[in-house]
């Protein structure tokens, strides 16, 4: 009967209980929102950053990564690829060469990565293809083909069919140049990849360089899902000891600081409100325990035991907490929802997002199990809020509860 | 032997340092099935003799047994508990819970003192009967009258089968009328049940109906008449 009752008390001052109900809707939805958000845009930022550049994991040379030096190469690439393409969870394989160049044109030079694409897989796991702003994507078609950003054919100020000199160095040390002509140019949401890569095709570097038949730097695998990554490069790295495999959150420790931080800061945010509404709460029972201070005196002075007087007004900050929890997350699931299904423009607010990466345009998205860790947050506070004013409770003798005054 | 043995009992309240002898040396018995009322100028004690003797208030130095049992060195636990299975109470106000009904209000106690579900039903339904009120028993205490919400204390107080019953002005809150049919219901059950009930009181129709009156001044019984 101690839930009843606590459950009727709730409502005996309505328009207070939904004051804070609503306090604690309200402030649900700011936390999921933000949780979401900020959810919407790392997600968004790890999958386009893996599915245009890095894949899941590599495979080097491992004195290849020191300063991309093209003469530590892994020999018989196709073996070692079609390998990795037998494993679970892999849904693409590639292999490159990969330099560094400058390129130049008559107007200027730019210090660029330089990567030999292997045509026939590429696609498998990079969708630059689909960021092409002009132009066509490399093809054995064209003669000495290469893509370039748009913010790089800028700089150059270069067309599409013009003629851009490349110099590598080449794996036994010399400077060689090569002339290629911008059939594409891209356009990602990451102005530093698009300002820092070139792209030609596999055996035309290999031709300039004079790289090794069947050999490249790397390989770039993509894996299905994302959290089966570590398993299959833990897999290649047992069988083949003598190669450097690092996953995406190797390649690049921004993205990683992205996907382990951002729970955390969505979770301390919640955590921040959830403190302040806990406030609200103590002070609502607390006006609770000095109102009914006389109902609570007679109870204890007809026998009720004081661990029952705690429990019922327990059960009552319980029950008002989750009343606005429970409207908090229904508010939260259809917003989270209407938006990750319409998508934010946040391309108004700033201008800012694809220098670091970001796409403007934020899909926030939440989980189920996010939404149950929220109503147990909500629980814990209502909880931890309940203790002041029920130890005042505890506290009144009921001789003097029932003297107090009217 | 008596339901209520006070034994020398003072209490002093330490208030703004100028202690106050609420009571100063009380004996008192009551004998099952007594109709007592104590009496007495405000301020004389009346009511710290009735919270000593209910368990709800220390005593500053002497006995009380309850039924043969020492209550004055007992824990706070076992005072709560013997409060809830062996003492009825009726207060002046505030005695029912709001947001429950008249039978909620005597069920929730029972619950409390380990009656099991079928059993509080039927007892809940006998108590309301006979206190007369057996039609309220699903209103909640803000829609019946004053003498109506006493009478539901009355019932709950006798939910346990005390030793007595402590009310302390129960019928202050009430006109003359709810008083005088309060009171008869209440002698009604002295008379057929022999349940011993204990007035603190002002009330000259309380007073006119008992058949003992304990008389206090300054903490002190000045005298204790028993009528014929
Ligand atoms: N908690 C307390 N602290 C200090 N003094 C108290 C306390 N409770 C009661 N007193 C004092 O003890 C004395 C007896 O009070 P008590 O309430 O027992 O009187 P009473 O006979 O019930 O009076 P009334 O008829 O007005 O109800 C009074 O002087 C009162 O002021
Ligand atoms: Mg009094």
């Amino acid at each position: 009967m101690l839930w009843h009752i606590a459950w009727r008390n709730v409502w005996r001052n309505r328009l207070r209980s939904l004051v804070i109900a609503s306090a604690i809707a309200f402030g649900l939805l700011g936390g999921v929102f933000s949780y979401a958000l900020m959810m919407g845009l790392a997600n968004q930022q790890i999958r386009g950053t893996l599915r245009t550049e890095l894949g899941n994991f590599q495979v080097h040379h491992p004195e290849y990564p020191a300063d991309r030096d093209l003469r530590y190469a892994l020999d018989d690439v196709d073996v070692l690829v079609d390998e990795i393409r037998q494993l679970p969870s892999v849904v693409g394989v590639s292999s490159r060469i990969v330099g560094t160049a400058m390129v130049s044109s008559a107007e200027g030079t730019a210090a660029v990565r330089i990567a030999g694409v292997d045509l026939e897989h590429v696609g498998e796991v990079s969708d630059l293809a689909e960021k092409l702003v002009e132009g066509e994507y490399l093809s054995a078609d064209e003669r000495i083909p290469m893509l370039m950003s748009r913010e790089t054919a800028e700089d150059l100020e270069v067309r599409l069919r013009s003629r851009v000199v490349a110099s590598v160095v080449s794996p036994t040390g010399e400077i060689v140049y090569g002339a290629f002509r911008v059939v594409g140019i891209f356009e990602t949401i990451n102005s530093m990849f698009d300002g820092a890569n070139v792209f030609v095709t596999q055996q035309d570097l290999a031709e300039l360089t004079g790289f090794a038949a069947g050999a490249a730097s790397e390989i770039i695998v993509r894996v299905e899902p994302r959290d089966a990554t570590l398993e299959v490069a833990e897999a290649v790295a047992e069988a083949h000891p003598e190669f450097l495999v690092r996953t995406w959150r190797d390649l690049s420790p921004l993205l990683q600081l992205t996907a382990d931080f951002t729970g955390a800061f969505g979770y301390g945010f919640l955590a921040i409100i959830l403190t302040a509404l806990g406030f609200g709460i103590v002070n609502t029972m607390l006006m609770v325990v000095m109102e009914r201070t006389r109902e609570i005196g007679m109870l204890m002075a007809l026998g009720m035991a004081r661990v029952r007087v705690f429990r019922m007004l327990l059960y009552e900050t319980a029950f008002l907490s989750m009343v606005g929890g429970i409207a908090g997350i229904a508010l939260s699931v259809a917003v989270v929802g209407y938006t990750q299904r319409v998508g934010l423009n946040l391309q108004a607010y700033s201008d800012g997002f694809r220098a670091i990466g970001y796409d403007p345009i934020v899909y926030p998205e939440s989980t189920t199990t996010f939404y149950f860790k929220v109503a147990a947050m909500v629980l814990v506070t209502a909880f931890i809020a309940s203790i002041y004013p029920a130890r005042r409770a505890l506290k009144l003798l009921p001789a003097e509860a029932i003297r107090a005054d009217t | 032997m008596p339901v209520i043995d006070a034994r020398d009992v003072y209490k002093t309240y330490e208030g703004n340092g100028v202690p106050v002898h609420a009571v100063n040396g009380i004996n008192l018995q009551v004998e099952k099935g007594e109709f007592t009322a104590i009496i007495g100028p405000s301020g004389c004690g009346k009511t710290t003799l009735l919270n000593m003797v209910g368990g709800l208030d220390s005593v500053t130095s002497g006995e009380i047994l309850i039924g043969g049992t020492r209550i004055d060195s007992m824990s706070d636990r076992e005072l709560t508990d013997f409060r809830l299975l062996r003492i009825g109470f009726v207060f002046q106000a505030y005695n029912l819970i709001p947001v429950l009904t008249a039978r909620e209000n005597i069920e929730f106690i029972m619950e409390l003192q380990g009656v099991d579900k079928a059993d509080r039903s039927v007892r809940s339904r006998e108590l309301l009967e006979a206190v007369g009120i057996a039609e309220k028993a699903e209103v909640r205490p803000a829609l019946m009258s004053g003498g109506q919400q006493q009478r539901v204390a009355v019932a709950r107080s006798l939910a346990s089968k005390p030793e007595f019953v402590l009310a302390d002005e129960p019928t202050a809150n009430l006109d003359s009328h709810a008083t005088e049919d309060l009171l008869d219901m209440m002698l009604e059950m002295n008379r057929q049940s022999g349940v011993t009930f204990v007035f603190a009181t002002h009330d000259q129709r309380v007073i006119d109906k008992a058949r003992r009156v304990v008389a206090l001044d300054d903490g002190k019984v000045v005298s204790d008449s028993t009528a014929h």
